[in-house]
């Protein structure tokens, strides 16, 4: 059974799940920025448990049942999080294929990720159920 | 000359050995969370454990026994119990934490998942519990654990705002984001990451392991009033380059590889080997201290013959009970429970058994029947007491912040 938290639940879930999505977001940024920095199995490790840390936030959000009314914020927000796994996951994808390529445009989409994340972040944090950011 | 060196080692070794899986990832979150607002409970960690391990290397070297086999007789078997539950518990739980340490250290160099590196690893501690010299678990893995000092290096180089960083430092607040109880939780943690039971244990019988003297007792000092604080430098400079590199990036630290991505902005690669060799080392280090701590404990409560001066076959039951808690951190870490999550209940569950691991210690450092002309002054007995009300009160709101904080989160 879905849990249904009250409104100032869901607040502090949104606020806690988003939060986590934005720190592997952050760690993924900051991986791919210093790959020349990074040996290639500490860069694949830490992609790796960066997509596994958002996933896990992403589907613990998602399985929440909204209380009446927040069912935009509750949209929104989850849908921000879908898309930064996503996002996480090709970055390890790309990671464990050692396709450097690819990397300057993950990192242009972990940072428009990491934006809306950082707006509904802030949003939630202000009182709003997340359905304006 | 060879004193001078003998006292050089211990202190360093006591700076290499004082970091372990617990401050590693302990001081990273806080750091990247809270900036260095939370300094101050490190701090008072590690005056804390200097008190108690004076006290304790005081009556190893004094009496030329150990803890738990003058608590016991001095306190009598039952409270002895407790205390050997309470105390003995947490080593496990830590050495769960630290095989689990180790695990993920070599993960983030082979890229190979840690549940199937963990089996290796316990292993490969139990063999070095069971054949390696004291001298080269004190000695070789302290000295490589030194390599943390990296991480010193790292926040010269970052060239931060060094009054910005002293006035958090010294100034008692928070993050706007952050509440008030996870700023406690995280000071709990903090705390009770820098004044680690085993740490004393390890010390202690170690002193008796070495066959220590009242003459040792200056060499012990040093060891202590030099080598802790300098190995709480470590743990600080750890919260500071997370805070420095992942507090901006809203980065909150759950696993090994963000501890180590401040040294990789700064250092590169050089820095970042460096630096996985002084996780690999602490964390080796500490599942060994723990490992020994836990047949320590046990088998000075009941009288066995202990320790590693002793040939294997004389002292049996003490090396059955390393295997036994290798066999049940193995069986723990196998049910794919998280090592980090280990690591902070560890920390938390620490401070639970802070009392009854330093209460006794505090009687035993005060009679004169054991320790003659060696007993407390009043300036030790008066910062023991302190930190014994101290610390009782964070056992007593640890696991309330944990549970009202969902474990900081």
């Amino acid at each position: 059974m879905p849990r249904t938290p009250d409104g100032g639940g869901w607040h502090t879930d949104a606020s806690r799940y988003a939060g986590e999505e934005l720190a592997a977001v952050g760690t993924s940024i900051l991986a791919l920025r210093q790959d020349d920095d990074l040996y290639g199995p500490y860069l694949r490790v830490s992609t790796a448990k960066a997509e596994k840390s958002g996933s896990r936030a992403a589907d613990e959000l998602t399985s929440v049942q909204p209380p009446d009314g927040a069912r935009d914020g509750y949209d929104n927000v989850t849908t921000a999080l879908e898309d930064a796994s996503d996002v996480l996951t090709d970055v390890r994808l790309a990671a464990w294929e050692g396709n450097t390529a690819s990397y300057p445009a993950l990192l242009q989409r972990l940072e428009k990720v990491r934006d809306r994340l950082e707006q509904i972040v802030q949003s939630l944090q202000q009182g709003s159920d997340g359905s304006t950011a | 000359m060879k004193r001078v060196l003998s006292m050089a080692l211990g202190i360093l070794t006591a700076i290499g050995g004082f970091v372990d899986i617990g401050d590693l990832v302990t001081n990273a979150q806080a750091g990247a969370r809270f900036g260095l607002s939370l300094t101050w409970a490190t701090v008072a960690g590690v005056v804390g454990i200097c008190v108690f391990a004076e006290m304790s290397g005081r009556i190893a070297a004094v009496s030329g026994r150990a803890t738990f086999d003058l608590v016991r007789e001095r306190l009598g078997p039952g409270m002895g119990l407790v205390n050997l539950l309470g105390s003995m518990g947490v080593s496990l739980l830590t050495y769960v934490a630290e095989i689990g340490g180790v695990a993920l250290a070599v993960e983030l160099i082979s890229s190979v998942d840690y549940m199937l590196l963990f089996p290796i690893v316990g292993v490969v501690v139990w063999l070095v519990l069971w054949r390696a010299s004291f001298s080269f678990i004190e000695n070789a893995l302290g000295l490589l654990g030194l390599a943390l000092g990296v991480f010193v290096v790292a926040l010269f180089k970052l060239g931060p705002d060094w009054s910005h960083l002293a006035h958090q430092a010294v100034t008692v607040g928070k993050p706007s984001d952050e509440s008030w109880p996870t700023w406690s939780y995280y000071a709990v943690a903090l705390f009770g990451a820098a004044m680690t039971p085993f740490e004393v244990f390890f010390f202690s019988s170690g002193g008796v392991e070495e066959r220590w003297s009242a003459k040792d007792i200056p060499l012990m000092r040093s060891n202590v009033i030099i080598g802790f604080p300098l190995g709480g430098m470590l743990s600080i400079s750890i919260a500071a380059c997370a805070a420095l590199v992942l507090g901006p990036l809203d980065i909150s630290v759950s696993s090994l590889d963000q501890v180590g991505l401040p040294i990789a902005v700064t250092l590169g690669k050089l820095g970042l080997g460096i630096a996985l060799l002084g996780f690999v080392a602490a964390t080796f280090g500490a599942a060994c201290e723990t490992g020994l701590s836990v047949g320590y404990s046990i088998a000075q409560y009941f009288g066995w013959q202990w320790g590693k001066l002793v040939r294997t076959d004389v002292a049996a039951r003490f090396h059955a009970v390393l295997l036994g808690a290798s066999l049940v951190a193995l069986g723990l870490l196998a049910t794919a429970a998280d090592p980090v999550t280990i690591t902070e209940l560890s920390v938390v569950f620490s401070t639970i058994a802070l009392p009854l691991t330093y209460f006794p210690i505090l009687v035993v450092a005060n009679d004169r029947d054991y320790m003659g002309t060696h007993v407390n002054g009043p300036l030790l007995n008066a910062l023991g007491v302190f930190f014994l009300v101290v610390v009782t009160v964070v056992a007593v709101a640890a696991v309330p912040l944990m549970i009202w904080t969902h474990m900081g989160s």
